[in-house]
């Protein structure tokens, strides 16, 4: 279970990925930037208003500017190779910030999908380093107003279905207003793996969480997956694996958001 | 010990809002900005005036906090700031200044007692996890009473 309270920025993780790619940017990035949700507004007075007032709009999500060690391998694909490629696409990232360790199960994270805008290097008296800005997203097709979730399952390898009732995100009583999860694939050695949730009321029987899932994926890749905003989501959730295919082992993270 | 008057330090201050069920929470802070209200000027003066004027018009109040990230249970600053970013369910809000020592009654405070009717919205939360800290804006729901300065603490 996450350890709750303050930390440092050494504790915080981030993982990213498209359609064609997922990666874990942690090795060389010095700093993320702000990780904000803001609402847009009007400042009101009506004649006999005492104070100005509001009512809060759209959200705009927004992350960065993304600040990295460069760092190239055209063959395995290190991050300059990874963030040079993304240029112009939409990327799935999940920043996950653990409380004086690793991301852990529970951990906060924040999510969300992003244009990135751009990719520069920058020399300095040493090192080269560069800066990735992504485009603060209004999430049109996201029907959810929140990037704050917990994650499931942080970036690891698994090589089996998960039969545990340990590793698993409490969120005290069970909720019926939906949410999202957001998965990031990093590593498959062969075939496909479906990355999905379970979810449980008792933290004993666990069972799969209806359209929480990623369907069956035959390479790195990074997604994002809602549910209906009335869906039911019990009190305890773990993550899921199903290998096919002649895969054997998939590395990954998986956050979910509640809605 | 019975309220104290005079000057005071920033230790003895503490920022309460509502949480997303209604209950009122004590959040870590370590900057407070834009206690108190902000009456727009309007500029009134005419020709032979001796001396430009102005009059006040409604005033706002947007109020600025920062601090330390932290996800303890219930009164940490990013569990509540988390689940009522973005909601237009008035929120109470109240700040209190202790003077010389733990705020009691008697001692200012700043703020609005939350009904359906009044209270504050936060417009805004972001955290920069470089330096493990967050930010978060709260505006004057639309229609609502103004926020005071009191002697009692609002709830």
């Amino acid at each position: 279970m996450a350890n709750s309270g303050r930390t440092v920025s050494r504790y915080t993780r981030l993982w990213a990925g498209d359609a064609a790619a997922g990666y874990d940017l942690s090795g060389d990035v010095m700093s993320i930037g702000n990780l904000g949700v803001e609402f847009a507004s009007d400042e009101l007075a009506a004649l006999n208003w005492t104070v100005k007032g509001n009512i809060l709009g759209i959200p705009t999500f927004s992350i960065g500017p993304v600040n990295t060690i460069f760092n190239i391998d055209p063959t395995n694909k290190y991050t300059h190779d990874r963030l040079a490629a993304a240029i112009g696409l939409t990327q799935t990232l999940i920043a996950a910030i653990g409380v004086l360790e690793a991301p852990t199960y529970a951990s906060v994270c924040y999510v969300g999908q992003f244009n990135q805008k751009s990719y520069a290097g920058i020399e300095g008296n040493t090192t080269i380093t560069t800066s990735t800005s992504f485009v603060p997203s209004n999430p049109g097709s996201l029907n959810y107003i929140s990037p704050w979730g917990k994650v499931v399952h942080p970036l690891g390898a698994e090589t089996a279905a998960n039969t545990g009732t340990t590793n698993v995100v409490d969120n005290g009583a069970a909720t019926a207003a939906g949410g999202y999860l957001v998965w990031v694939l990093t590593a498959l050695n062969a075939g496909t793996a479906t990355i999905s949730i379970d979810d449980s009321a008792d933290g004993s029987s666990y069972s799969a969480l209806s359209g929480a899932t990623s369907g069956a994926v035959a390479a790195i890749s990074a997604g994002l997956v809602q549910l209906s905003t009335t869906a039911t989501v019990r009190r305890y959730l773990r993550w899921q694996l199903a290998l096919a295919g002649g895969a054997t082992s998939a590395t990954f993270a998986l956050a979910f958001v509640r809605g | 010990m019975a309220a104290q008057t005079g000057r005071t330090v920033n230790r003895y201050t503490l920022f309460y809002v509502d949480d997303s069920g209604g209950t009122l929470r004590s959040i870590p802070v370590n900057s407070i900005n834009g206690v108190g209200l902000d009456f727009e000027e309007k500029e009134a003066w005419a020709f032979y005036d001796a001396v430009r004027g102005s009059l006040l018009n409604t005033p706002s109040c947007v109020i600025t906090i920062s601090g330390p990230f932290d996800s303890t249970a219930s009164t940490g600053s990013h569990t509540v700031l988390s689940g009522i970013a973005g909601l237009n369910t008035p929120l109470a809000l109240d700040i209190r200044f202790g003077i010389r020592h733990t705020w009691e009654a008697g001692e200012p405070t700043f703020g609005i007692t939350g009904t359906t009717a009044n209270g504050f919205l936060c417009k805004s939360y972001l955290v920069n996890p470089d330096d493990a800290t967050y930010t978060a804006v709260f505006v004057v729901f639309a229609g609502s009473a103004a926020p005071e300065w009191a002697t009692a603490a609002h709830t």
